[in-house]
């Protein structure tokens, strides 16, 4: 039992102490991601996600999701929607137009 | 280290064992605890794993060699929790106490890895049905969600197990 203890001990002091560095994303604290550089950090803000500062990130739009069907989409409809409703849209069935209250019909 | 240190273990495994007949069934409890190790040079981390308890079920499918499957469910707990799943092939030579395993880790929630391992144990009878089992473990994790790019894991655990033989 002697001998096991000792070569867990010198596989210990061959890799060194290192408790700060982190090897999984599950060492690091929740909320925290660990780095390529073993080090827990936070996670970059994902696109379009607003930051703590106010900032928000930038939303990349693929050239498909551009236009369908030749129209332009309207830029706050959620991408599933669009998908759906392409055809509609192409009908003109989604753009906007003023009410006689003046809001927009959504 | 000392020679005379050694002697002991060598001792063991070199006398037999009592010679009784090889289940084809066995049920296993283990509970695992060591070093995981990540990263290379400056950057290497070397932290305490988490504790591993896992359930398998074996069954010996070839005599010559006497070579078993072994698949169940592995648990990662005190520091985190994760659940996966275990499989592999054991080789535990006739008429020995000693016993070799190797197999893939596939924790699969609430993150993802992949991992290679490989065992060299003991394992001693301590009634007809019922045995101890004492290994040393290494795991390689190589991807999954857990990982960050371009790191890998590796864990160097301590194993106690209780087996169940049965048939």
């Amino acid at each position: 039992m002697r001998a096991i203890a000792a070569i867990v001990l010198a596989i210990a002091c061959a890799a060194g102490c290192t408790p700060d560095l982190c090897a999984r994303n599950s060492d690091c604290a929740t909320g925290l991601i660990c780095s390529a550089a073993g080090e827990c950090v936070k996670p970059p803000v994902d696109a379009g996600e607003t930051t703590g500062d106010g900032a928000t990130g930038t939303v990349d739009v693929a050239p498909a999701d551009a236009a369908i069907d030749g129209q332009p989409v309207i830029e706050s409809t959620p991408r599933s929607l669009r998908e759906c409703c392409a055809p509609r849209q192409s009908r003109g069935l989604r753009r906007t137009r003023p009410r006689a209250g003046g809001i927009a019909a959504r | 280290m000392r020679c005379s240190a050694l002697a002991p273990f060598v001792l063991t495994l070199a006398l037999p064992s009592a010679g009784a007949a090889d289940a084809l069934w066995e049920a296993e409890l283990r509970a695992g605890y060591g070093i995981s190790v990540g990263g290379a040079g400056e950057q290497m981390s070397a932290r305490p794993t988490p504790l591993t308890l896992e359930a398998s079920v074996s069954f010996a499918f070839n005599e010559d060699p006497p070579l078993a499957g072994y698949g169940g469910l592995t648990v990662e707990t005190l520091d985190r929790n994760s659940v996966g799943a275990i499989g592999g092939v054991i080789l535990t030579p006739h008429d020995s106490h000693l016993r070799l395993a190797a197999g893939g880790v596939y924790i699969v929630a609430p993150y993802t890895l992949w991992g290679a391992s490989a065992s060299l144990g003991l394992c001693f009878h301590v009634a007809a049905r019922n045995k101890v089992c004492g290994a040393i473990e290494a795991t390689a994790y190589f991807a999954g969600n857990d990982l960050p790019d371009g790191r890998t894991a590796t864990d160097g655990k301590l194993v106690l197990g209780l087996g169940f033989e049965a048939l």
